[in-house]
């Protein structure tokens, strides 16, 4: 079921509804009641795989706490059966393999629903019992909607089993401010996604088919474009999401804080796809950094290149490795992996480097607070964020590298003679309006976010005269100015098929 | 407890609240729908207009494509009989949009009879999903016709079309001064407009070429259940229905459909009148009196509707209403297309009429 969709909102609605009616000694059980439903629209396979894995993650963590001998062996097997299924699907080597299953109907193996996020949520949870960090569940359910709460299995966020188990497991009353809320979080997300995202897609994907004969100007614009929409539409679906279960009083976890106000590349990944960056912090580069072989490659580095070095290179090779696996999570591909590398690199150097900057800056007398320095770390990574896109909008290195090079060879060119050949990826002259506008108040609401924390919490909780129009209009501004309906190829969410 | 019943109260509030803003937003989206629907002659106007007309003044209601409102001259039936006759008509209008139409219509009016195009007979089940066909059913302003005519033509997406935006919202863009005065209200005419749409342009065609034959061509299934429903509703109510085949070139491809819905309305007892049938002779010119190969112009439109005068005077007995006050508008429509086309107006008239 398509989130956009009228379905979907008439679905959530009646969820709703049923949540608050329903007596509170029961009403926890809606929630996995729904995502059942949700589940079964969603495909067979993709929920027999869903109670499998799940169910294969609550058996394993519950022998693992009862049997400390089998507990390490059990623990690494499981992983690896879990990542191997995950690698599998991913990868659609199953694709156009079905089975019968009487009665005409058809069995496919089709990638399931929201693979990877429940993926990653299963695993947390295990490495958590495993380190001790979590209790081993006994009741299945518990386990089975940790993973599988239908919201988050459209694109994320990946929750911690310490964060949203909890929430999950107590039935919630009627918080109207926080029920206000969640209809703007919602109705914004659906103006990222419809207004601008899916209004911009139709000019990026037009000026990326034709890289080779794009100027270069065109080229930047289409990477910018790229990046904006990816935002949006994204962000979006997050805010959609995380509406939706907190209308029901449940709150999942942020998963992007204005990224383009970013002043590093680690700093950016802390604002974009946070809960992302958060699991593998906590699931992959901890456990790295403090693993013994990059203990012993610290003390290697230490002898080598003097104590601060030394003590850098665990964090500086876990980042390396933690971007790249970060590159391959979004496809098996070169340009995945190059899209993890950059971002590697960058983070290795930053590192490594920090105490040669922190003596520059003190030199210079920088702060952080330093005007001038404040902007050029904005442009430093936006420039850094811009290379990562040209890997992450092309299908190839070697487009990736000719869309770069259009911009450095052939910048203004072609002539106006030329330009009128493009005419396939122009947007006519209201819809550069809207989209104009739209972006005007995206960076507005983001502006007002970054100074002062949640904004749109705060206009949900403004005085009635204020919230009404104000929420009246944005979903007005959804249905009119939206990018939907007849005639228009639904898009899908960029990060849904993850 | 205390707090237990503060909780309750504050819950009632938010309820009330949260109901009170619904039915604000419904209202602001239904006034938002209705700015951008289109109202030109092919969409919605036609019905919309049709609420503007005095109740119980339309006598002959002549439902149909956009062949009966290109066809159906109002004003020379008005000019020569005195007949009130309205062209509730929109492009490639399905008889299950035709049936909901007419359900519509019989809220305020309550005709003699029905003019009934035979055209949707040739249409088939896929071309029932055309974007503008649904648009057109938008001019229907009650919940429940316009729902199970949406519902009807749409299938399974029926939801989206009814709740509309996912259809117009684009329409944004053609939005003009004149969509935000009541004008609108009237499908951008005045309540005089009786729906008629002139078609200026002349196009040269041949007579239709066909070997005249009995043989049929099955409606899809859909067109011929609504078309029995049409009959149902029309002797429910006691209005006389009429089939009829308006004129047009392209006839030899439409000619087996035809047979197939002579033959239902003859089980029905529902006459027909085919405009096409050489034994007519009708005379209509092929290469002066139509606008392109489906329509007849405005030319065409005169004789087409002095034969179809001619027609209902002779098998019914419709009342001449010219001097009665309370069918003025039609009385201004007249005067209106008569300052409008100048050309025409020694040709309106039938010999003999008064």
């Amino acid at each position: 079921m398509n989130i956009l969709s009228a379905e979907f909102l008439a679905f959530v609605a009646a969820l709703t509804l049923l949540y608050y009616i329903l007596p509170l000694r029961v009403r926890k059980w809606l929630p996995i009641v729904g995502s059942a439903a949700f589940w079964l629209i969603g495909g067979v396979f993709g929920m027999v795989y869903l109670l499998a894995e799940t169910a294969l993650v609550w058996g394993a963590a519950k022998m693992m706490a009862k049997h400390e001998r089998v507990r390490q062996p059990l623990f690494v097997i499981v992983l690896l059966l879990v990542f191997a299924g995950l690698f599998l699907l991913k990868e659609q080597l199953f694709s156009g393999l079905a089975v019968p299953m009487g009665a005409g109907g058809v069995l496919r193996f089709a990638t399931p629903l929201g693979l990877s996020y429940f993926t990653f949520q299963s695993t947390g949870y295990l490495i958590d019992v495993y380190r001790g960090k979590a209790v081993a569940e006994g009741n299945y359910f518990k386990v089975l909607l940790f993973c599988g709460f239908f919201p988050q299995l459209c694109q994320g966020p990946i929750g911690m089993w310490r964060d949203l188990e909890p929430q999950l497991d107590t039935p919630h009353r009627l918080e109207p401010q926080l029920f206000v809320e969640a209809v703007f979080l919602m109705t914004w997300g659906f103006f990222k996604k419809l207004v601008i995202a899916d209004r911009i897609a139709p000019f990026v994907q037009a000026a990326l088919v034709h890289t080779a004969e794009l100027p270069g100007w065109l080229a930047l614009l289409a990477v910018i474009g790229f990046t904006i929409e990816l935002y949006a539409d994204f962000s979006g679906g997050i805010d959609i999401v995380r509406g939706v279960a907190q209308l029901i009083g449940i709150r999942l976890a942020e998963n992007f804080r204005q990224p383009f106000f970013a002043r590093s590349v680690s700093d950016y990944w802390r604002r974009w796809h946070i809960s992302l960056g958060g699991w593998f912090r906590v699931y992959v580069f901890y456990p790295l950094a403090t693993s013994r072989l990059f203990g012993a490659i610290s003390a290697w580095g230490q002898k080598r290149f003097g104590a601060k070095i030394g003590n850098s290179l665990p964090g500086a090779g876990s980042a390396f490795l933690v971007f790249m696996l970060i590159g391959l999570w979004h496809a098996f591909q070169w340009n995945a992996l190059l899209y993890g590398v950059w971002f590697g690199l960058i983070s290795l150097l930053a590192i490594l480097m920090e105490p040669l900057f922190k003596t520059w800056k003190k030199k210079l007398h920088i702060t952080r607070q330093t005007r001038w320095f404040k902007i050029w770390e904005l442009i430093r990574t936006w420039i850094a964020v811009l290379i990562a896109q040209f890997f992450a909008c092309t299908t190839s290195p070697a487009l990736a590298f000719q869309l770069m090079g259009r911009i450095t060879a052939h910048f203004g060119t072609p002539s106006f003679a030329t330009l009128s050949g493009l005419s396939y990826i122009s947007l006519d002259l209201a819809e550069c309006i809207v989209a104009g506008i739209a972006l005007v108040l995206l960076l507005v609401v983001d502006l007002l976010n970054e100074h002062s924390k949640n904004f749109l919490s705060k206009v949900g909780a403004s005085r009635l005269f204020i919230r009404w129009p104000l929420l009246m209009l944005l979903m007005l501004v959804v249905l009119v100015f939206g990018h939907y309906g007849v005639g228009y190829n639904a898009s899908s969410f960029v990060y849904a098929g993850f | 407890m205390e707090v237990e019943r503060k909780r309750t109260r504050q819950n009632k509030a938010f309820m009330i609240r949260l109901i009170l803003f619904s039915v604000i937003f419904c209202c602001v989206c239904a006034l938002t729908l209705f700015l951008v629907t289109p109202k030109d002659d092919y969409g919605a106007g036609s019905m919309l207009n049709f609420y503007a007309q005095p109740k119980d003044t339309v006598d002959v209601l002549a439902l149909g494509t956009s062949m009966t409102y290109a066809g159906v001259n109002t004003n020379v039936l008005w000019a020569n009989w005195g007949y009130s006759v309205y062209d509730l008509a929109c492009a490639e209008q399905q008889y299950w949009n035709t049936y909901y139409y007419l359900k519509e219509a019989l809220k305020t009016q309550h005709p003699k009879v029905i003019l009934l195009d035979a055209k949707p007979a040739t249409y088939q089940d896929g071309e029932t999903k055309r974007g503008r066909t649904i648009m057109s059913t938008f001019g229907i302003l009650s919940p429940d016709n316009r729902i199970e005519a949406i519902r009807v033509t749409a299938g399974t997406q029926w939801l989206d079309y009814v709740l509309g935006f996912p259809q117009i919202h684009d329409q944004w863009k053609e939005l003009t001064l004149s969509s935000f005065t009541a004008a609108s209200w009237t499908g951008g005419r005045s309540v005089n407009w009786k729906g008629f749409v002139e078609k200026g342009d002349t196009e040269r065609h041949d007579k239709p070429s066909l070997v005249w034959t009995d043989i049929k061509r099955s409606l899809n299934a859909r067109e011929e259940e609504y078309f029995l429903k049409i009959c149902d509703l029309a002797e429910k109510n006691g209005i006389a229905l009429l089939l009829v085949a308006y004129p047009n070139p392209d006839y030899a491809s439409d000619h087996m459909f035809y047979n197939a819905l002579w033959a239902l309305a003859d089980e029905r007892a529902v006459p027909h009148l085919n405009l096409n049938d050489p034994k007519g002779h009708y005379k209509f010119l092929y290469s002066k009196e139509f606008a392109d190969w489906q329509h007849v112009n405005t030319l065409g439109s005169l004789k087409l509707s002095k034969i179809l005068g001619t027609y209902l005077q002779k098998h019914y007995n419709l009342t001449d209403h010219r001097g009665d006050e309370a069918y003025e508008t039609w009385g201004k429509c007249l005067t209106e297309w008569e300052t409008a086309w100048p050309q025409y107006v020694n040709q309106i008239k039938v010999e003999g009429s008064t």
